[in-house]
């Protein structure tokens, strides 16, 4: 149950779930809706999958997650939205930025 | 520890466990104190409906015919369903008389057992229509257009 605490703990990883909720996605799919590094959203589904809150399947390159909550679980994520805990209104996104748009604010 | 909780060995010996604590009950409601022991067994029906729709929805797969997101739905629905429906089962038996306990608990069965059914039916021929209309990479593609 600690790692299920860890888990939920961070904003980010509550997103991810949220969006799974919806249907298993793709990793990179998943990824688009973050302004974070390939490297860290990893690390994301690595806490996510060790607290067996996701399942993830791998097609040729491409890893499917998929929503392994059970109902408990999915209570406490919808408790930690309720109460604000982080977590975006969906459809609600943060604006990404890249190098390119950075660079050119600074130009 | 969920997925080991759901293995067929697993789920076997629960099931047996479970049957020989309901026999226990029995037995000991013959024998001594019938109104608690039967107030007893309908918490522990109760308790059973609440962890195995805790459960439910993480034993979906993407394996089998239908499309993954509306199998992932159903079982987090039917999930739901067994853990409200085994929290008002247990609850009724411990707050109410015996007698309108048990009159109760068909009201609370039934309508938790028709949401649960009518879904999957749905769900059921749903994916069959589908199947037979096109592919499953069709089924896909009219998944991803539903995000």
């Amino acid at each position: 149950m600690n790692k299920v605490f860890k888990a939920l703990a961070d904003p980010t990883r509550r997103r991810v779930l949220e969006l799974l909720r919806d249907g298993p996605m793709a990793a990179g799919e998943l990824a688009e809706h973050f302004d974070v590094s390939k490297p860290t959203m990893s690390a994301h589904f690595a806490i996510l999958r060790e607290a067996d809150l996701i399942d993830a399947e791998k097609q040729g390159r491409t890893v499917t997650y998929r929503l392994k909550l059970s109902v408990l679980e999915d209570a406490l994520v919808m408790l930690a939205g309720a109460v604000g805990l982080g977590i975006e209104r969906k459809g609600a996104r943060a604006p990404r930025t890249n190098r390119a748009t950075k660079l050119r604010g600074h130009a | 520890m969920t997925n080991r909780l759901l293995s067929p060995r697993n789920a076997l010996l629960s099931a047996g466990s479970f049957v020989a604590l309901m026999f226990l009950f029995a037995v000991a409601k013959e024998l001594v104190f019938p109104a608690a022991m039967e107030r007893a067994m309908g918490v522990l029906f109760g308790l059973y409906f609440v962890i195995f729709g805790n459960v439910l929805p993480k034993s979906s797969s993407s394996e089998g015919l239908c499309r993954p997101s509306r199998r992932q739905a159903t079982l987090r629905f039917s999930g739901w369903i067994f853990v409200l429906m085994g929290l008002a089962y247990a609850t009724v038996w411990i707050v109410l008389p015996i007698e309108q306990a048990s009159r109760l608990t068909f009201w609370i069965l039934l309508p938790a057992g028709l949401l649960v059914l009518g879904r999957s039916l749905w769900v059921f021929t749903s994916c069959r229509s589908a199947r037979q209309d096109g592919t499953t990479e069709s089924l896909a593609a009219v998944d991803v257009s539903r995000r």
